[in-house]
């Protein structure tokens, strides 16, 4: 810093001299020549730090106004020399030559701001005036560009090239469009004039959204929609090079782009989706346009709304395809089985569809899965048919399959039974049908019956199999009670050795002992059972209940099957034995004939307390004409009255020795048709209905009780609900086992608060209390 | 004395001669911190031909001592080390700092 003990002198600057004014204007005259000298590309021959400093001096010299003003003139002199000489210019030449216009301008401007560098720095500042560079643009804009003859003339020479190159003749015209644009911009931006927005961008979006407009309708009425697709992917893809070359701004390129995509895409997605043979709902139908299809949806993508018009298509035909495979089940042409397999076609086929064409899309995947769900779940028919679907699985489609093939299958079984809301109308009817396979003896595999059960817990909890599980160890149980009864029979056998039971031969009797609960019930009173039968009851039974007291059993002679040792033949010629395999009411009617040769309806009605209906079924299926044991007195099918007769048939033959006497189905009993196909069918033709889409008659009420308990239960936990809250509560509650209408939760509630559970509050009277 | 160029380091000196004649030799680069002299040297006149610079209005003692400071500002930018002060003798102060502004440096 300054040392303060040496005095020191600064010397006084140069003598100022005040420039006077002639002065400023010799200044100002060289640099308005040296001006003039740069227009006309001579610059080399003067020296940059004389009129430099000449600038310097004049602004120093309080002469800044003078210098700026001289300058604004001498630009405005040239400038519209310029516009002149660019008045004669041809339109062909037009655009190059205002290209190489605003180049040389950039240039000289460049110098001419050089020079003047200092002013920018200090005077311009000052007075906050616009810079010398700006200036030069500013004023190119206002003299050049805006002259009338020039702007209107570019103008339109622009929006023609454009549309030139759109029709697909390229020309050389694109260096100089981009030339052209980019000092639009730089013009705009210097004195904030949007001239490229009003000149330029305006006009070309305009012209382009028309052009779209119009080309794409007469595509498309020419044209299939796959053909379509194709060129509105490669119409955006020249529009996006074309932004590219020309440099347009991202301001410009976004609307252009959102602009194009509307015109082409939104306009049209309802007849691209809709067209005859080639719109994306036709294509949904043909298994090998998956290619064309997803081509469709990039190009929808671009247009995320667009989508849904995809979608809906999805739907509509998944719908359809649904309600085909409804029809087709409710006409008979189809059994159950084929149903299941159907939808499980069709859900195989659309999940391609939606991996491949819809490239996987989450929403999509959700939109199927509804789909789905509307037409399986239209009535209870899905439920029932599946549970047909997987008893023939279990008793016969899964033999001789390994361990793989059997959990693939069945996870084709649970991915339906997903899309499934009446799930408990699906558990009763697997119960029925496990319950005679397990009774029957007739399941496939003790291993693939397993593996069921735990998909459906794995499902649905463990509330849900807790009975079937039930099931399965009532017959092991019963298993180690048949061994353990065997031994103890064969001891008192040997212990019993010269006793004689009369003239009764012990009968050999296999017992399943079922627990009530879990096995479906049916409360029929026993029938009488002949002596020899009783008889090994009766030991059994006392068996048993030695085992455990305090039990109690109910023999369920409406089940169970019986083998009886036969002769046939009229005394000594053909005298032929078979093995029958008959059910329990069949063997009770055959052993009557052993003390009768002949017998009425009503005899045979009396002597065994059969129900009548049964009673009927079991006496036709023995006198069918492939199984004539009996022969009916009355001609026809039907049994005609209490009177009909049936005699034993002595001449009964048979090519097999053992023979099994199916029985007849519930339906042909009444209209008197045939017996049954197979020993297979046996099981089938009994007691499920012929599938139907109702619900029956034991899942209404359990499903009663179950929306009762639920309410209840919430109610305790919440001790006051308004009606909508409970009932969405409810029905979230129930919804893993079927879907609780809310008319139905309704009565439920009324009957609820009858029978004083609930109440409902006082001064809401939509809002209840749980009454404790 | 012209502008030289030497083959091997591809150095270009430039030249400044002050008002009285004092003719000063500079690498290009270190001239041209100086952002008057940097425009001079890369625009088309003709000082940029022949790579000399007149300034018949800075005295030869000031443009010494711009110079100067030419060398110490390239030395020391971006540098590691401490920095010596550059000391300006108070009586040149002021036209040093005419000069400055004039050659915006």
């Amino acid at each position: 810093m300054a040392d303060t003990r040496r005095r020191f002198n600064i010397k006084p600057f140069r003598a100022h001299v005040p420039m006077d004014k002639t002065v400023a204007q010799q200044t100002w005259g060289a640099l308005a020549n040296a001006i003039d000298e740069i227009y006309n590309r001579n610059a080399s021959q003067l020296s940059f730090e004389e009129l430099y400093r000449n600038a310097y001096n004049l602004v120093l010299h309080k002469y800044g106004t003078l210098l700026y003003e001289g300058v604004t003139q001498k630009l405005h002199e040239h400038l519209t020399a310029t516009a002149k000489r660019l008045e004669e210019v041809p339109d062909s030449k037009l655009l190059e030559e205002i290209s190489i216009t605003w180049a040389e301008h950039q240039i000289t401007m460049i110098m001419v701001r050089d020079i003047l560098m200092y002013m920018d720095r200090t005077y311009i500042l000052k007075e906050r005036r616009r810079p010398v560079y700006e200036l030069g643009l500013h004023l190119f804009r206002l003299d050049v560009w805006e002259h009338p003859n020039v702007k209107e003339r570019a103008s339109d020479l622009l929006m023609m090239a454009v549309a030139n190159e759109r029709d697909g003749r390229l020309t050389d015209d694109r260096t100089i469009l981009k030339q052209i644009v980019a000092m639009l911009l730089e013009l705009g931006q210097a004195d904030s004039s949007n001239v490229y927005e009003i000149d330029f961008e305006t006009p070309f979006l305009g012209q382009t959204q028309d052009f779209y407009r119009v080309e794409s309708l007469s595509f498309l009425s020419r044209n299939t929609a796959t053909d379509y697709v194709i060129k509105a992917i490669r119409w955006l893809e020249e529009e996006k090079d074309r932004a590219n070359a020309l440099a347009l701004p991202l301001t410009t390129e976004s609307p252009l782009q959102a602009m194009i995509e509307t015109e082409l895409i939104d306009r049209h997605a309802r007849t691209l989706v809709d067209m005859e043979m080639s719109g994306f709902a036709a294509l949904l139908k043909d298994d090998t346009k998956l290619t064309e299809m997803r081509d469709m949806y990039d190009l929808f993508v671009r247009v995320p709304s667009s989508v849904d018009f995809l979608r809906e298509a999805l739907a509509e035909r998944i719908k359809a395809d649904g309600k085909a495979l409804i029809s087709d089940q409710e006409k008979g042409a189809s059994d159950p089985p084929a149903f299941v397999k159907g939808v499980l076609t069709m859900r195989e086929r659309y999940d391609k569809i939606v991996d491949v064409s819809f490239r996987g899309e989450k929403k999509t995947r959700k939109r199927m899965r509804e789909s789905f769900e509307d037409f399986l779940n239209v009535d209870a028919r899905a439920a029932s048919c599946l549970s047909v679907y997987v008893d023939e699985l279990l008793r016969v489609g899964l033999r001789g399959a390994t361990e793989d093939q059997i959990t693939q299958e069945l996870n084709r079984v649970i991915v339906i039974f997903r899309y499934l809301s009446d799930k408990d109308v699906f558990e009763s009817f697997y119960k029925q049908h496990l319950a005679k396979r397990l009774l029957g003896g007739r399941s496939v595999s003790d291993d693939a019956e397993r593996a069921m059960v735990s998909q459906l817990k794995a499902e649905c909890g463990y509330q849900f199999t807790s009975k079937l599980e039930g099931m399965f160890n009532d017959m092991r149980i019963s298993r180690d009670l048949q061994d353990s009864y065997k031994s103890f029979k064969r001891n008192q056998e040997s212990q019993q050795s010269g006793e004689t039971s009369g003239n009764i031969k012990a009968v050999d009797i296999e017992v399943d002992v079922l627990t009530n609960g879990y096995w479906p019930s049916q409360n029929v009173p026993a029938c009488t059972l002949p002596p020899q039968v009783q008889d090994a009851i009766d030991r059994y039974t006392k068996y048993y209940l030695e085992k455990h007291t305090g039990r109690k059993l109910s023999w369920q002679t409406s089940a169970g099957a019986a083998e009886l040792k036969a002769t046939f033949g009229n005394g000594l010629e053909n005298h032929h034995r078979h093995e029958l395999i008959v059910s329990t009411y069949q063997m009770c009617i055959l052993l009557l004939f052993n003390d009768y040769d002949s017998l009425t309806l009503g005899q045979i009605r009396t002597k065994t307390h059969i129900p009548d209906s049964e009673l009927r079924r079991h006496l036709i299926s023995l006198c069918t004409p492939k199984h004539r044991i009996l022969r009916k007195g009355s001609r026809g099918r039907g049994i005609s009255s209490d009177d009909d007769i049936f005699t034993f048939n002595a001449e009964y033959t048979s090519k097999l020795k053992r023979v099994r006497i199916p029985l007849v189905k519930e339906s042909s009993v009444s209209k008197g048709g045939d017996a049954a196909s197979g020993p297979a069918s046996a099981a089938a033709s009994a007691a499920v209905s012929a599938v139907n889409g109702s619900i029956p008659l034991p899942v209404e009420e359990d499903r009663r009780h179950l929306v009762e308990a639920a309410i209840v239960r919430i109610m305790k936990a919440r001790k006051s609900l308004g009606h909508n809250d409970l009932i969405a509560e409810v029905t979230r509650q129930l919804s893993v086992r079927f879907n609780p209408p809310p008319q139905f939760v309704k009565k439920r509630i009324e009957s609820l608060i009858e029978r004083e559970y609930l109440e409902r509050t006082l001064d809401d009277h939509r809002v209840y209390n749980y009454v404790a | 004395m012209d502008t030289n160029m030497s083959d091997d380091e591809e150095r270009v000196y430039v030249k400044l001669i002050s008002a009285e004649g004092h003719e000063f030799f500079l690498d290009k680069t270190v001239a041209m911190i100086s952002g008057t002299i940097k425009t001079m040297l890369e625009g088309s006149f003709r000082e940029a031909q022949d790579n000399i610079i007149r300034f018949p209005d800075i005295a030869g003692y000031i443009l010494e001592r711009v110079v100067k400071y030419l060398h110490y500002k390239e030395k020391y930018s971006n540098a590691a080390t401490r920095i010596p002060e550059f000391i300006i003798e108070p009586e040149y102060a002021l036209e040093l700092l005419i000069a400055a502004k004039y050659l915006d440096c």
